[in-house]
């Protein structure tokens, strides 16, 4: 299983945090070529799957992909594998394919990418079945790996799935189990197809078919476009988020060095309650010259919807949640007859049934565009995109601790069994290290930890390590922001 | 258990490449037979060996080695082996026994920490019992011992064995795993094919003696153990085998104070698990029945016999294993004190939960399933004494009441109710009442969250595990299943 943090990192280059990789190849799966792969067939972990046990065989074959949705830029090939997602399957139910080219696991990260469709939404699986030369009488039909996929899979079109997967030395994987849906099916009312056009295994975590999530304007997330040094709006140099009263927080996102138009900046994270009153700002250069644009991602489905009402509000469902000029109008609705002076957003409301979550948040500057991957003109124009994280949790929150070697305590030394607290307060704590061990510090995991840990390339929850080496510590107010787990560091007394 | 496994696979090749495709693929009617009318099972579900691991509910823990005689509690592995001493052989069927008198049903045993001492002759290291100091040290075998012993008093066993190796100068390297980490593990087959439960702690590298080379090394615990072959393997030997923690079978509760959460799904991590997580690894709480460190020391006391009820209310009885650290001293043994306090639990177990009063209830449902071929539904399979027989209402039966009634009043503490969960756990809000004439109901506990069942559930209806109360005289107990992922399964109701 992979760790949360070589997920986040996969799911990071994947946004395009990272530079360019130029892929390499290990293995390939083709259903239009006979030697393409090897065999094909279904497959299931459960023990007492039926399919298993022989009592059903399953349903798959080799067919055309003429007639499936198609999708905008990409074609797929004119054979695709289809099988049946049975509900008589369990939750890791799949298509198996036996590949001509077995490859090798390594300690570094490899990444198998599954071209499917489906028709269903839900997690996607990846199982991996193979063998490893320590163990020669295992034989080579040992699972090696289940992976959910980094990145969503859409229903109803064709996508690249995307797994990451690593392993011990001189273990190799044979064959691949692809699982189209990895929920239980007790509520599925009927079986549902699903199709797989082609695998790819190598070493670049970036989707084959580039439909990005969180578009932006010339170019993609990945290699952003670079504007003029000179151009109109550049730079863009902070953005601050206000709750209410609160204190503003402030980020510096300057553009003065690079001068690229979007910056990717979702490790960092503003806090908000349901029902709250947001206010933000943005300072940038020229800003007579600049529009401010403010969208949230509430159903975490990869884009920004931002439809208006006629006269210039957010539509029911819209994601643009404010702006400050567009055709004449702000997010208000107020009628403006020219840009003012400078980009003014609108306060807005977090609505107050939203979900506790992390949500995807887009800044952009740019001139009289509603658009949330830019204007035509906003290369030329200088404006600029920036993707923060927001944070939406009730005020009242709960702090837990994973107890090894010690426990970590509340202020008054009480237990933090579900301990509730107040979001955004300092948050007092004492480490009690068990006999033999002393405090070493904590670490702060925050935000929403009862779900996936990624959505939507998202983390949900963040980390902050704190070393000390007293037993008692005050987490420092931003850092209580959703629920809190404490990990504490203890170290042995002889150490 | 031996599976068979069809591949059901078509070769293109043999076939030869179809001259015309079919458009997409044609859905067929595939169904399996389900005379008995059984409900569809909600994934996850547990494997066999994770059922009989969960069975086993509470067991003891056995940290006995090298740190007993340095007073550490993670040794560096730089001690001459010289210094194990025991005053005279380990007597591990004096620690079960006295294990089993509190009411465990089997124990594990530590045969290696962190410090790489290992507690048999090991062929992978001379760092074990062959180079003890004295003879006693020297004729120590644990995993043989302890194995024969557990097989005699038909209890269960396994044993810990610590990835992490200070001492061993391979650490770190894949040669370590491959010649030194794996041949260990396959060495404790050798003692017993029937152990039900390896021991892997989520302890993983850092400062050692390693070989003399000193200094930190850090692995990637989630690959360098080369765990899914490793698990295949032992598996293949010991088919009842859970691996627990690193080989992903049975999760740490995420504390080793002796609580789960009153919310606990036997999936996902820590004290709650994940309601959405998609593999089924039960919660395991590893606490000390002693005041102190994890191994002997000279001034540790065994907690009070509250303190051990409470632990095993707030584990055993929130759908989670307990097992239960009890150190041996210097000499191989129990202290007599532990011995003792341990005799006085298993007492209060029996005088507490040894009697079920619900065996002589008439109960009833307001849904039942309808019967199959060979098995039926109804509410007297949750009295009948049988795991494998349980209550079911129909498919839209999500919201069921369960009504358990006597002739006579009787005086209760507790309410257990334990799901079927081999078709997965389902129950998300419940709620229990009590009442002195069969008509009027009273919530009782409504200050704990009932939410989660699970393997099994006990509920105090004074709301505590500090005090055991007077109970509450009643005629009637009625649950009633309030939410659930399906329809609820429930294979047992105690009350007590």
């Amino acid at each position: 299983m992979k760790s949360l943090s070589s997920a986040i990192l996969a799911a990071a280059a994947i946004a395009g945090a990272s530079p360019a990789i130029i892929a390499r190849d290990y293995t390939t799966v083709d259903f239009g070529n006979a030697s393409g792969y090897k065999s094909i067939g279904v497959y299931d972990t459960w023990e007492r799957s039926p399919f298993r046990i022989g009592t059903l065989k399953g349903n798959y074959a080799i067919v055309s992909s003429e007639g499936l949705p198609t999708t905008d830029g990409y074609t797929a090939p004119a054979t695709v594998l289809g099988a049946q997602r049975s509900r008589f399957g369990s939750n890791t139910f799949g298509a198996r394919i036996d590949l001509t080219d077995p490859f090798m696991l390594t300690p570094e990260m490899k990444y198998v990418h599954v071209v499917m469709q489906r028709p269903v939404k839900g997690r996607v699986m990846l199982i991996g079945i193979g063998g490893s030369s320590y163990f020669p009488s295992n034989g080579n039909d040992v699972e090696q790996f289940w992976e959910t996929s980094l990145n969503n899979v859409k229903p109803g079109e064709w996508c690249d799935a995307v797994f990451a997967v690593k392993g011990f030395h001189n273990s190799s994987v044979s064959s691949l189990v692809v699982v189209p849906e990895c929920e239980s099916p007790h509520m599925l009312a009927a079986d549902f197809p699903f199709y797989i056009a082609g695998i790819t295994v190598n070493d670049s975590p970036v989707p084959l078919i580039l439909k990005e999530n969180y578009p932006v304007a010339a170019g993609s997330r990945r290699e952003p476009a670079a504007i003029a040094a000179d151009a109109p709006l550049c730079p863009t140099s902070q953005i601050s988020f206000r709750t209410g009263d609160a204190e503003a927080t402030t980020y510096d996102v300057s553009q003065a060095a690079d001068h690229l138009l979007y910056r990717q900046e979702t490790a960092r994270c503003f806090t908000a309650m349901p029902g709250q009153e947001v206010s933000i700002a943005v300072d940038c250069a020229n800003p007579s010259m600049a529009d401010a644009y403010v969208y949230v991602d509430w159903n975490a489905d990869g884009q920004f919807d931002y439809s208006l009402y006629d006269n210039g509000t957010p539509a029911d469902g819209s994601e643009i949640v404010a702006y400050s000029y567009a055709e004449n109008r702000d997010s208000r609705g107020n009628f403006l007859t020219s840009r003012p002076a400078a980009p003014s957003l609108p306060s807005f409301r977090i609505p107050a049934d939203t979900r506790p979550g992390v949500y995807r948040m887009r800044i952009k500057i740019d001139s009289n565009s509603t658009d949330p991957a830019g204007s035509d003109d906003i290369i030329s124009a200088g404006g600029s995109m920036t993707d923060l994280m927001l944070n939406i949790h009730p005020g009242d929150i709960t702090v837990d601790d994973h107890q090894l070697n010690g426990e970590v305590l509340s202020a008054e030394g009480a237990k933090l069994n579900k301990m509730p607290a107040k979001m955004g307060r300092d948050l007092p704590i004492i480490l009690a290290p068990e006999k033999g061990f002393r405090p070493g510090g904590v670490t702060v995991r925050y935000g929403h930890l009862s779900g996936d840990s990624i959505v939507m390339e998202n983390p949900q929850y963040f980390e902050k390590e704190f070393i000390f080496d007293s037993d008692r510590f005050t987490i420092p107010a931003q850092y209580v922001a959703g629920d809190i787990l404490l990990m504490g560091r203890m170290i042995e007394q002889s150490r | 258990m031996t599976i068979n496994i069809p591949r059901l696979l078509i070769s293109l090749a043999a076939l030869g490449a179809p001259a015309l495709l079919p458009a997409q693929i044609a859905l067929v009617d595939e169904r399996p037979a389900n005379p008995d009318n059984e409900p569809a099972p909600v994934f996850p579900v547990p494997t066999e060996r994770q059922m009989l691991w969960n069975e086993t509910e509470f067991y003891g823990f056995f940290h006995f080695g090298m740190n007993t005689f340095t007073g550490l509690e993670w040794g560096g592995g730089d001690t001459d082996p010289s210094v194990f001493t025991p005053s005279s052989v380990p007597d591990p069927r004096q620690w079960l026994e006295a294990i089993k008198a509190a009411g465990m049903k089997g124990g594990i045993a530590v045969v290696k920490h962190h410090d790489g001492f290992c507690l048999w002759p090991t062929a992978t290291t001379d760092y074990n019992v062959s180079r003890a100091g004295n003879d006693a040290g020297k004729a120590t075998n644990i995993p043989r011992d302890f194995g024969q012993a557990a097989r005699d008093l038909g209890m269960k066993y396994g044993f810990y064995i610590s990835p992490w190796d200070r001492n061993n100068i391979h650490y770190g390297d894949s040669s370590y795993v491959s010649e030194v980490f794996v041949k260990q593990c396959e060495e404790m087959i050798e003692y017993g094919p029937d152990q039900f439960e390896m021991w892997f702690d989520g302890a993983n590298g850092g400062d050692g003696y390693y070989g003399g080379t000193g200094g930190v090394r850090q692995i990637d615990a989630s690959i360098y153990y080369n765990m899914p072959n490793l698990r295949h393997r032992i598996h293949s030997m010991m088919p009842d085998c859970v691996m627990w923690g690193l080989g992903g079978e049975a999760r740490w509760i995420g504390n080793e104070a002796g609580w789960a959460g009153e919310t606990c799904w036997s999936y996902g991590n820590g004290t709650q698990g994940n309601e959405n997580a998609w593999l089924w690894r039960g919660g395991e709480s590893d606490a000390k029945a002693t005041a102190g460190g994890w191994f002997w020391k000279n001034d540790d006391d065994m907690r009070s016999l509250d303190r051990l009820w409470k632990m095993y209310l707030e584990t055993v009885g929130r759908n989670s294993t307990l097992i239960l650290n009890i150190p041996p001293n210097q000499n191989g043994k129990l202290p007599d004190t532990y011995v003792a306090r341990l005799k006085e639990f298993g007492n209060l177990l029996q005088q507490r939960l040894g009697t079920d009063l619900a065996l002589s209830a008439r109960a009833t449902a307001s849904d039942t399933r309808t019967a199959g071929a060979a098995r039926t539904y109804d509410a007297s399979n949750l009295i009948d004494g049988d795991k494998d027989t349980y209550w079911a209402p129909s498919d839209s039966g999500i919201q069921s009441v369960i009504t358990l009634e006597w002739d006579k009043s009787q005086n209760i503490h507790y309410v257990a109710l334990q799901e079927y969960i081999r078709k997965g756990q389902r129950i998300k809000d419940f709620t229990i009442e009590t009442s002195t004439d069969g008509v009027n109901f009273t919530r009782m506990a409504s200050e704990i969250p009932t939410t989660t069942v699970g393997y099994k559930r006990i509920i105090p209806l004074n709301g505590s595990t500090d005090e055991y109360g007077d109970g509450f005289d009643c005629r009637a107990v009625r649950i009633t299943i309030n939410d659930a992922k399906a329809c609820p399964l429930l294979h047992t109701v105690s009350v007590f």
